[in-house]
């Protein structure tokens, strides 16, 4: 969480937005580091709630919203306008250590194309960086999942009766019946190593 | 000993009722519900509790903080269930304290205490994991129907637990209120139990979802002084310090259930009002660990990204 005294406040001033998800986890983060090159790729809450506000999509409406439109035209109301979803565009954040040296498992031989990481000992690590439950209409969450693959030999056989009422719940199975709206790859390329 | 106050040491220990007794404790629950006003007298002195949300374990904390009913005479402001892992148990303790001492608890509803939510948040699944069938889900529904939707203390302090309405200017109103039913979508009862106070806006405000409404510091005090009430007590939203005034301290939200999905690293807090309504808060911290019952384990990662 935003844990230092007045974090919410120090966020919201540096956001510049009075809403700020529910659960921060502002002291989590996850670091991927090449350590033949320096080049790290983090993640944090902090500067993907910057994309969030940056992007400043407009917010989705739930389906009562209708209803509520015409109850609340007999008196005046505010309309909040934030994305309440807390959506970004956010794909990690780059920096480049100067005093790079040369690490465990970064040999030339192996190290072009792949990074490595120093303290991953788990194969499958995840973080999250912030969740709100959106006042019980449903759930935000923002995680950062990390794969690993290197020296791994995988058997998966996997069967799923798939019914609607699953699909709502897991974002492996509802985001197949989704229309992808774009589709974007981007290439890393590490400074000595190209 | 009666089976009444067998039970409740058996719930103490987390350990669920039958399904038979359940049945049998929701009906003796329902004979004292439906006498109560929607707007409950509540005498001080008072111990004021927000969200619980089925954390049993933190809950057995809130009760080492406040003392044990009936000494302590306690307002519980809802969502006693979902999201934790003992909405079932927790939910039953109160009752069949309620039951057992009807005039030293007083449970309000929440919006979680609902057909509808409770089958996305939880307790729908964890009734029927613990039972095998949906009955014990059905009786204590139907008992949701039977609860308070607010509490009045001492004349002068208004609990609820979500907010005010823009329907809603008197407190006679929301004694007209029929609230035997399911929690509508929208409408005075349905606003009761989910709305917020809001710093961004002064009248009344619309949230960006297009449904659910927002109140600022001026609804706030032309309720509170048609009313002739000193502030609002309200639960409904997690604040990372258990408890938070607003307004010029005209409402203020207190939240207790502590690291709050077993992962949020939030206090929570109680609010103790003396014979004469002076206020203390106790925060506390979750139930450490080894106090616990099995699950807490990380459930298994997805492993398709």
């Amino acid at each position: 969480m935003v844990e230092e005294e007045d974090g919410d406040e120090r966020w919201e001033h540096k956001l510049q937005s009075s809403h700020l998800p529910e659960m921060v986890f502002g002291d989590s983060s996850l670091v991927l580091k090449h350590v033949y090159s320096g080049t790290k790729i983090y993640f944090n809450a902090f500067d993907a709630l910057t994309g969030w506000k940056q992007e400043a999509l407009p917010p989705v409406q739930v389906p009562a919203a209708a209803n509520w439109k015409f109850r609340s035209k007999s008196f005046q109301l505010v309309m909040l306008d934030y994305d309440y979803t807390f959506t970004t565009p956010y794909c990690g954040s780059e920096t480049v250590e100067i005093n790079a040296k040369l690490g465990r498992g970064a040999t030339s031989k192996e190290g072009n194309c792949s990074l490595h990481w120093e303290e991953c000992k788990e194969e499958l690590d995840m973080v999250t960086l912030y969740e709100d439950e959106l006042a019980d209409n449903g759930v935000s969450l923002l995680t950062i999942k990390v794969l690993r693959v290197d020296g791994v030999l995988m058997r998966l056989r996997d069967m799923r009766y798939p019914s609607d009422s699953v699909a709502y719940i897991d974002p492996c199975i509802i985001s197949e019946r989704l229309p992808v709206i774009m589709h974007k790859t981007q290439k890393l390329k590490i400074p000595g190593n190209l | 000993m009666s089976d009444l106050d067998r039970q409740i040491e058996q719930l103490k220990k987390c350990e669920p009722l039958k399904e038979s007794e359940v049945k049998a404790l929701c009906l003796k629950a329902m004979e004292i519900l439906v006498e109560e006003s929607n707007v409950q007298r509540v005498d001080a002195p008072v111990t004021i509790c927000g969200d619980i949300h089925g954390q049993f374990y933190d809950m057995k904390e809130l009760f080492k903080v406040g003392g044990d009913c009936p000494k302590t005479n306690y307002l519980f402001l809802g969502d006693f269930v979902d999201r934790g892992f003992y909405s079932v148990e927790t939910f039953l303790l109160l009752l069949a304290l309620k039951v057992r001492y009807p005039d030293r608890i007083t449970l309000i509803r929440g919006n979680h205490e609902s057909r509808q939510i409770t089958q996305v948040y939880g307790f729908y699944d964890e009734c029927l994991r613990k039972y095998g069938s949906v009955n014990v889900w059905r009786y204590c529904t139907d008992i949701f129907d039977y609860l308070s939707l607010s509490a009045l203390i001492e004349n002068k302090i208004f609990c609820v637990h979500g907010g005010l309405s823009p329907s809603i200017s008197t407190l006679d109103q929301i004694r007209t209120i029929d609230r035997k039913q399911e929690v509508p979508h929208d409408g005075a009862m349905c606003d009761l139990l989910w709305s917020d106070p809001e710093d961004v806006v002064d009248g009344w405000g619309l949230s960006p979802r297009g449904a659910g409404f927002l109140f600022g510091g001026s609804v706030v005090t032309t309720f509170n002084h048609a009313n002739n009430i000193d502030y609002i007590c309200r639960a409904h939203q997690l604040v990372m310090e258990g408890y938070k005034w607003m307004f010029n301290s005209q409402i203020v939200t207190v939240w207790s259930a502590p690291n709050y999905c077993y992962r949020c690293g939030n206090v929570a807090a109680i609010l103790e009002l003396d014979e004469n309504l002076d206020k203390q808060f106790r925060v506390f911290d979750a139930a450490p660990q080894e106090s616990r019952g099995a699950p807490a384990k990380k459930p298994a990662p997805d492993y398709f990204l």
